[in-house]
């Protein structure tokens, strides 16, 4: 699948690039007096170079094994993926707002829940068994500091 | 005479109760995530360094040693038991141990494992105390140019080593140093590439990355396919190989261990790529080579004392030059520094109860980690039966947590998320994690030492070919990645799987 090589080659391109632009603006000095983004601008144009490399490889090469990312869509079970992930970014969105105890039994709801299609009572059932023990362990046992949002008029 | 007196202090420190503790906790724990899939001793590491904020350092190190060779034996159950490798370090033990299990000898393939393991585990550790001294003293002579040459050397090796494109390896590590110069820059002070984000302005944290490639990537990989995990159905009898069984594993155990150790040592080299070596080693001077993948005890016994071996051989540079070998390594580099303690030749002299008490636990975890995989082999695997819907959002949750605490933000969650996406992407591309990884964690070194090196020499690159041992170093480097683009040599090239992950 040479698409995927290509795309991710470009990004990789694209990244170098932003990294060797911002280092050009705050100064590269020169290589007996370097400045701040000399390192980084050189680390950038590498990125660039190698990254057309692999792109000359994969055209002139034909590799056989060259990523398998024909399977990226092709699997049943992506949708399962972008929840999951959606769901992570969710958590970090409102964990600080709803606090750890809520927040972490509402995500572990949907990880119980989605992937092995679980019963829904089963689901809360583990969630709330789950966000208890870890609690108990992380704040009381470990003396973590974990958020406590709107619940923090109980003291939790 | 440093050295007994060293062993000594090392021994009061590690026998203490509370360390004796550490060291049991992060065995066990080394134990369970290698049995476990989608969790390995690096996303483990990370995992727990808030945990031990409040801890002693010395304590902190010898738990999470303990759990870098703990994961060590707790792989192999996994690949003898259900022919699905725990650790990737373990990969090889399946293709014989597996077959041995289904000819009944499951007992003996673990059996020979354990012992193959501790012996090779421990002698590991007397070398490394032999090695470290002598080393750390040449490492004082060490100057930018030198730290320079061997940071690049170790990046080379790993990227040679790595599968698939050398090409796209050397992308990977570009992008971990990139990574890593975003922050306030050492030494003008200015803030780089953080795109006016405070929470930039420290860097991005290792911890989130780490979990996000290593961990998160990892159980999207496994949530993808529903992975039918059978544990091999008979009774497990007898552990003790019989005579002619140990006859036959007696070299093997003794070539992994020598192939492990100094493997070990090389940047870049370590657990994996041992066993690999050792398994190709054992089928090369066996009299039936054609008998291994049937259920050969030389493809258990060689390649299982090779990796935990590799243990103790990683901990030399990471001890002596404060260059991590590999992604683990790094991630124990980030801990000593998080607990103020900076590893090289000058940690020896200046905490010399850090590097002894840790050197001296690995003989009281080798000695756990046997009694806890041989009689209690029946727990690990009961934990190997654990419904993966049930497992992956625990090893989520302790993630999510994880990276809170490091600075209880959940910006740095939202980091390991996006590197969780970016390393599942990065499999499905052939990507690896390890080479980024690394090269995040020396970054800093590197840019400090090059910048420091072209002050020396008034911008020329020369210096790193006129001082002898940056030349060595150097030379090598250029020579592996050169030796890529010749197609001859490329043939050549080994293919492994990724470093200890």
């Amino acid at each position: 699948m040479k698409t995927g090589e290509l795309f991710s080659s470009l990004l990789l391109i694209l990244f170098g690039a932003l990294f060797c632009r911002s280092s050009l603006h705050i100064g590269i000095g020169s290589i007996g007096a370097p400045g701040p983004g000399l390192i980084p601008f050189g680390t950038g144009a590498l990125l660039i170079l190698f990254s057309l490399g692999t792109i000359v490889e994969v055209i002139v090469t034909k590799r056989a094994e060259a990523g398998n990312s024909a399977v990226l869509f092709s699997g049943r079970r992506w949708g399962v993926i972008l929840a999951v992930l959606a769901s992570l970014f969710a958590y970090a969105l409102v964990l600080n707002f709803l606090g750890f105890l809520l927040a972490t039994f509402l995500v572990l709801i949907i990880l119980f829940k989605i992937p092995e299609r679980q019963s829904w009572k089963g689901a809360v059932g583990m969630a709330a068994l789950t966000t208890a023990c870890t609690y108990a362990l992380f704040a009381y046992a470990l003396q973590s500091s974990l958020p406590s949002g709107i619940f923090e008029f109980l003291g939790l | 005479m440093e050295i007994f007196s060293g062993i000594l202090q090392g021994f009061t420190t590690s026998l203490s109760i509370t360390n004796l503790v550490y060291c049991f906790i992060g065995v066990f724990i080394g134990t369970l995530i290698g049995v476990l899939p989608g969790i390995g001793p690096v996303g483990t590491i990370s995992l727990l360094l808030p945990a031990t904020f409040r801890v002693e350092p010395v304590s902190a190190i010898i738990m999470m040693a303990g759990i870098y060779y703990g994961a060590m034996y707790g792989g192999s159950t996994t690949s003898i038991l259900v022919n699905i490798p725990g650790e990737a370090a373990s990969v090889v033990t399946c293709l014989d141990g597996y077959q041995m299990a289904r000819k009944g000898r499951a007992g003996a393939a673990l059996g020979i494992s354990a012992f193959g393991s501790f012996i090779a585990g421990t002698v590991g550790v007397v070398a490394l105390m032999f090695l470290a001294y002598p080393l750390a003293k040449l490492a004082l002579n060490f100057g930018p140019p030198e730290y320079f040459a061997l940071m690049c050397l170790g990046l080379a090796i790993l990227t040679y080593l790595a599968r698939g494109s050398m090409l796209k390896a050397l992308s990977m590590a570009l992008v971990g140093l990139l990574l890593s110069f975003i922050g306030i820059d050492g030494i003008t002070g200015l803030p780089r590439f953080t795109m006016g984000m405070v929470h930039l302005m420290d860097g991005v944290g290792l911890v989130p990355i780490a979990m996000g490639l290593f961990g998160i990537s990892e159980v999207l990989l496994n949530l993808e396919e529903v992975v039918r995990r059978d544990v091999f159905a008979t009774e497990i009898k007898g552990l003790l190989p019989n005579r002619e069984e140990w006859r036959r594993s007696k070299w093997p155990i003794v070539r992994g261990t020598i192939i492990g150790f100094f493997l070990g040592i090389l940047p870049g080299g370590g657990a994996v790529i041992s066993s690999f070596i050792s398994y190709g080693v054992e089928k090369k001077l066996s009299k039936t080579p054609e008998k291994f993948g049937t259920g050969m005890i030389e493809g258990v016994a060689g390649p299982e004392s090779a990796n935990n071996a590799a243990v103790g051989g990683a901990f030399i540079p990471l001890f002596t030059l404060g260059i991590p070998a590999n992604v683990t390594m790094a991630v124990l580099l980030g801990a000593l520094m998080i607990h103020g303690l900076t590893p090289g030749p000058m940690l020896l002299k200046e905490h010399p109860e850090v590097f002894w008490g840790t050197v001296t636990s690995m003989y009281m975890g080798n000695v756990m980690l046997l009694a806890l995989n041989l009689p209690l082999i029946g727990l690990w695997v009961k934990v190997l039966k654990i419904p993966y819907g049930i497992l992956f959002p625990l090893i989520i949750l302790f993630c999510l947590i994880g990276a809170y605490s490091i600075n209880n933000t959940a910006f740095d969650i939202g980091v390991m998320v996006i590197f969780g996406l970016i390393g599942y992407l990065m499999k499905k591309f052939d990507y690896e994690g390890a080479p980024l990884l690394l090269a995040f964690v020396l970054g800093p070194m590197m840019e400090q030492a090059l910048r420091q090196s072209l002050l020396l020499s008034h911008g020329s690159f020369a210096i790193f070919f006129t001082r002898p041992i940056s030349a060595v170093a150097m030379g090598l480097a250029v020579a592996l990645i050169l030796s890529y683009f010749l197609p001859f040599l490329r043939r050549k090239r080994p293919n492994l799987e990724e470093d200890s992950v």
